[in-house]
């Protein structure tokens, strides 16, 4: 029972998973609402309420009635957004005739007068909707689409080039055929998906998962990484015996992994947004499952798959075992497993589907991790010109695998000497070592500190990190103007105005087609002549040049309605500098070399000035990851047409205090946010000084830094006064500065001299004894 | 050349670590002597500005070391008493980290990596991570840094300890050989060590000077009723005999 206990209530380990499961819960519950904000989580709760309401009474109607009911719903809702909004108030009589209209969902009532918060829940309920008619017209053509199928095949045999009998393309269409035959009496059944498919949309848990997983058999080497491996092989039971229980731990892991990954989760998905006791229909009534050929309910279904998942889990484990077993030196087996998950990695994404190499892409660790794909998507491999139901194969072969991986684990765990053996490794890291060494003596003292950031600390695996994720960020609030005639003509008029907007304005009125949409498209230009005499009024006021801008673009990237998006955002780049920065001092000093730093004579001054240019570069790269993504979505979105506009010509702006124009007030924010970033790594290089390892310095930081910046996104807005979040995301400030709230500039004083006294004292602490 | 320490103070808290230390160096090793806790290393600190004195001047050659800053620097060798490494450097790059910190350039810094790596029988394993090393191998990583620049003043604390006997009496000729036109202080627990090479002891306790004097002379100072452990006196018997109790 010790190995049990030493890896199972290990303290550090156990505090790793809670916090894992506590992040994946949060990642899940980003994913499932409009940002990590308890508004938004609430917003989403309420939509996740309605739409559970609205599945259980439209899981008694006929399916064409569902869609009509769904069609009326979201007629309905939006006609109570476009009057809130102020964009068609002739759908309603008075505000109370509006309100009367939504009593069965009074939080959007109760919202109408926040207009920001009203739009962001009007969202969360669309969606719900908008996924609901999707699962209604899925429904409604999926018996066309098996006939397609069974269609589609007696066409492409008729064709040469498939239809050669005895040829993989022939057989594979006679077996695709007989798969979707099957299915023949199997009829979808409307219900609430939500619970399921939002669960199974939440990939990233099988990275997690695969994160534990490779974390138990790294804690297998333990003894090896001590130097303690000849002790316990001399144990009586340091071998065969101490074999067996690791392979029943590596059990008992997948099952703990399977839970906090993937049922923790599914119960809360299915707490949240219903759907529980809607299990015992076809797996083909849920979407992702169009062709999966298997006769099962969906309750089935979920066995099925958290069987799977922990046998799964327990073969990645053995191999991942199996890969590090057999290596002599475990200094080298966090390298040799980064290698090896990136090449299968690599495998599983870059090989073709039907390359001849495709049994490397599925028999894979990501084929094996990513286990509800293998039913989702229905797939026959050429195997020797057989067509192979690459799920049967998998899980049919994975059997002898495991056993086979046991068999190696153990005669590994029992068998191999501890020293003595041939190390390849050590032969090809001396060289890898040689041919770095050539490189590495020419390094200048600068070139050392960002080597040493990039490679010793992880630095650009990091970086590599942030650029992948920070592509999956949410750059706009979404919200854009409902009326399409509005949005339109808006986005023809957007722009200088003179004449030749008058002349517009002449032309859509002789061009007002004479249909059922004519009194909608009135509306639109008479809201637009308005907006244009609006802004003519407060340029002549103001002194500069009337433009048309469309607010709404703004202020979807940095006005309020993307409050939570751009405190969300933020919050990411503050994790991020953490990651890149905590290490650079804690390096020293878990090396111990701070004494012997500080004796050299260029170890003082040019040590801590290259290590403020190594963070300084660091808050750059992060900046443009996030940042200058921001800045390229809303190019990309909205074009460059307004930038030359007075700031003022945004009615939220009217009252900002700089005669500039939209482009240099972008320019003001991006670069504010780079210095602040800039002095928030400074803050972090300050911390990491005190800290005497990396692990403490993360957790200092993480402590100091992240959580502020956590709690206010949740809704603590008192934190935010001690939190780098408000400074760092600028975009709110800057555009309250827009309505006159001129104080809202000592955010970027107060933390630039924070961070300049936290700055001068790391300087002064390591240059004076 | 000379290093002269003025009433040199420091105090941890109530505890005083060095009181009131004054002495001189001039070129040639000067062993430091002392049981834990007498100063050894808070002496080499100060000396290397590693941490705050609170009272007291360092003078080289008249000029006080803070006031000379990097200048001091450029001609001090340090090496510390803890291991800190760089775990994943190799030992070559290790070494040319510290030369370019040292303010060694181009091919002269080539020149006194190997110099220094060859003289420490590091060059077979230059390219080996430090991290793999022994604690031996590690002790002579950290002496090559501490050669680099041909150091007018250099500071060894335990420069021997964790090597074999051969290693041993080769860093110490080494050393010896060395000594000519600079200082060498050096602290070890290895009596033996000083007492072959060193031309002076310096005797500490309680943070004060006890005695500053050439080995033969400490050991002739013992008195004459005193009973050897061995046959005849050495240096271990005036340690035992001055700082033992």
């Amino acid at each position: 029972m010790g190995e049990w206990k030493r890896i199972f209530l290990d303290k550090s380990r156990i505090i790793l998973l809670l916090a894992l499961t506590v992040i994946c819960l949060l990642i899940f519950l980003t994913s499932l609402s409009d940002g990590i904000s308890f508004s938004s989580i609430r917003h989403m709760l309420e939509a996740a309420k309605y739409s559970r309401v609205l599945c259980e009474k439209l899981s008694e109607m006929p399916l064409k009635e569902v869609k009509e009911t769904i069609s009326a719903e979201q007629n309905r809702i939006a006609d109570f957004g476009n009057y809130i909004n102020g964009f068609n108030m002739q759908v309603f009589e008075s505000d109370d005739a509006a309100y009367g209209t939504m009593s069965d969902i009074p939080y959007l009532v109760s919202l109408s007068k926040n207009i920001n918060e009203f739009n962001n829940a009007y969202g969360a309920y669309m969606r719900r909707l908008n996924e609901l008619s999707e699962e209604a017209d899925y429904l409604l053509e999926y018996p066309a689409y098996l006939s397609g199928v069974s269609e589609q095949v007696k066409t492409q045999s008729q064709v040469a080039v498939f239809g050669k009998s005895g040829g993989f393309a022939a057989r594979n269409l006679k077996k695709t055929a007989e798969d979707f035959e099957n299915l023949n009496g199997v009829t979808p059944i409307f219900g609430n998906n939500f619970g399921i498919e939002k669960w199974l949309e939440f990939g990233i848990s099988d990275y997690f998962f695969l994160g534990i997983l490779t974390v138990i058999v790294l804690v297998f080497l333990d003894e090896r990484k001590a130097g303690l491996w000849s002790v316990v092989r001399v144990c009586k039971n340091g071998r065969l015996r101490l074999g067996l229980h690791r392979l029943g731990i590596l059990f008992a892991a997948s099952v703990e992994a399977t839970v906090i990954m993937y049922l923790i989760p599914l119960t809360v998905s299915m707490t949240i947004n219903g759907g529980m006791f809607d299990l015992n229909r076809p797996i083909q009534s849920l979407t992702s499952f169009k062709t999966c050929t298997l006769r099962i309910t969906v309750f089935q279904w979920l066995i099925r798959f958290f069987t799977l998942k922990i046998f799964s889990g327990f073969a990645v484990g053995l191999l991942l075992w199996c890969v590090l077993g057999a290596l002599s030196n475990p200094q080298f087996s966090v390298s040799v497993l980064g290698f090896f998950l990136i090449a299968e990695y690599l495998l599983y994404e870059l090989l073709p589907v039907q390359s001849f190499l495709n049994i490397l892409k599925y028999f894979n660790i990501f084929s094996y991790i990513h286990t509800a794909d293998l039913y989702t998507n229905y797939l026959n491999i050429n195997l020797f010109g057989i067509p192979a139901d690459i799920r049967k194969l998998i899980f049919s072969v994975s059997p002898v695998l495991i056993f086979g991986l046991i068999l190696w684990v153990l005669l590994i765990q029992s068998k191999r000497y501890p020293e003595g053996n041939k190390d390849y490794l050590s032969k090809l890291s001396d060289f890898k070592n040689r041919l770095l060494d050539v490189f590495r003596v020419h390094l200048s003292a600068g070139g050392w500190e960002i080597y040493k950031s990039l490679v010793y600390e992880f630095g650009a695996v990091i970086l590599v990190a942030v650029f992948v994720l920070t592509g999956s960020l949410n750059y706009s609030s979404g919200g854009y103007e409902p009326d399409s005639y509005y949005r339109m003509y808006l986005s023809d008029l957007e722009g200088k105005i003179d004449e030749n907007t008058d002349l517009y304005f002449e032309r859509a009125a002789e061009n007002i087609p004479q249909n059922s949409d004519s009194a909608v498209i009135i509306n639109a230009l008479t809201r637009l002549k308005n907006d244009v005499e609006l802004a003519k009024a407060a340029a002549k006021k103001g002194n500069f040049e009337p433009w048309l801008v469309n607010q709404k673009n703004y202020d979807s990237f940095y006005g309020p309605s993307s409050l939570n998006r751009q405190r969300t955002n933020a919050t990411v780049v503050i994790a991020l500098l953490v990651l890149c920065c905590a290490g650079v001092f804690a390096y020293e000093n878990q090396s111990g070399v701070g004494s012997l730093l500080r004796s050299q004579k260029r170890g003082r001054g040019t040590v801590i000035s290259r290590k403020i240019a190594v963070c300084g570069a660091m808050s750059v790269l992060i900046w443009a990851a996030v940042y200058v993504r921001e800045f390229i979505n809303f190019i990309d979105n909205f074009g460059t047409k307004t930038l030359p506009s007075a700031v003022q010509n945004l009615p939220a702006l009217a009252d900002f205090p700089l005669k500039i124009t939209l482009g240099q007030y972008l320019t003001i924010l991006y670069a504010l946010r780079l210095v602040m970033l800039a002095a928030g790594s400074v803050t972090i290089l300050t911390l990491s000084r005190l800290s005497r390892t990396m692990l403490k310095s993360y957790i200092l930081n993480f402590c100091a830094i992240c959580v502020s910046a956590l709690l206010t996104l949740f809704g603590a807005e008192t934190l935010k006064y001690i939190s780098p979040l408000v400074p760092i995301s600028s975009a709110e400030v800057l555009w309250n500065m827009g309505g006159g709230e001129i104080i809202g500039c000592m955010w970027w004083i107060v933390w630039t001299l924070l961070a300049m006294t936290a700055g001068i004292l790391a300087v002064k602490k390591w240059m004076k004894s | 050349m000379e290093l002269e320490l003025k009433n040199l103070t420091k105090r941890y808290g109530s505890f005083t670590a060095l009181n009131n230390f004054s002495v001189t160096f001039e070129a040639g090793i000067y062993g430091i002597l002392g049981a834990n806790g007498a100063g050894k290393s808070t002496l080499m600190n100060l000396i290397t500005d590693n941490i705050r004195r609170d009272g007291g001047e360092i003078l080289f050659d008249g000029r006080e070391i803070l006031k000379m800053g990097a200048d001091f620097r450029a001609i001090l060798g340090y090496m510390p008493q803890q291991q800190g490494i760089y775990d994943k450097m190799t030992a070559i790059s290790f070494v040319s980290y510290m030369a370019r910190l040292k303010g060694l350039k181009g091919a002269e810094l080539h020149r006194q990596v190997e110099d220094v790596l060859k003289l420490t029988n590091l060059w077979d394993v230059r390219h080996k991570p430090t991290g793999g090393f022994s604690g031996g191998m590690k002790q002579r990583a950290l002496l090559s840094q501490a050669l680099l620049g041909d150091p007018k003043i250099l500071i060894l604390d335990e420069p021997t300890a964790g090597l074999d006997p051969r290693e041993r009496v080769r860093i110490r000729n080494f050393i010896k050989d060395l000594s000519k036109d600079r200082i060498v202080l050096l602290a070890t627990h290895i009596v033996s060590d000083i007492e072959s090479i060193a031309d002076k002891v310096l005797l500490l306790k309680s943070g004060s000077l006890l005695k500053l004097d050439t080995p033969q002379a400490l050991i002739d100072s013992l008195p004459e009723n005193y009973v050897p452990r061995a046959h005849y006196k050495d240096l271990e018997d005036v340690y035992l005999y001055y700082l033992g109790a």
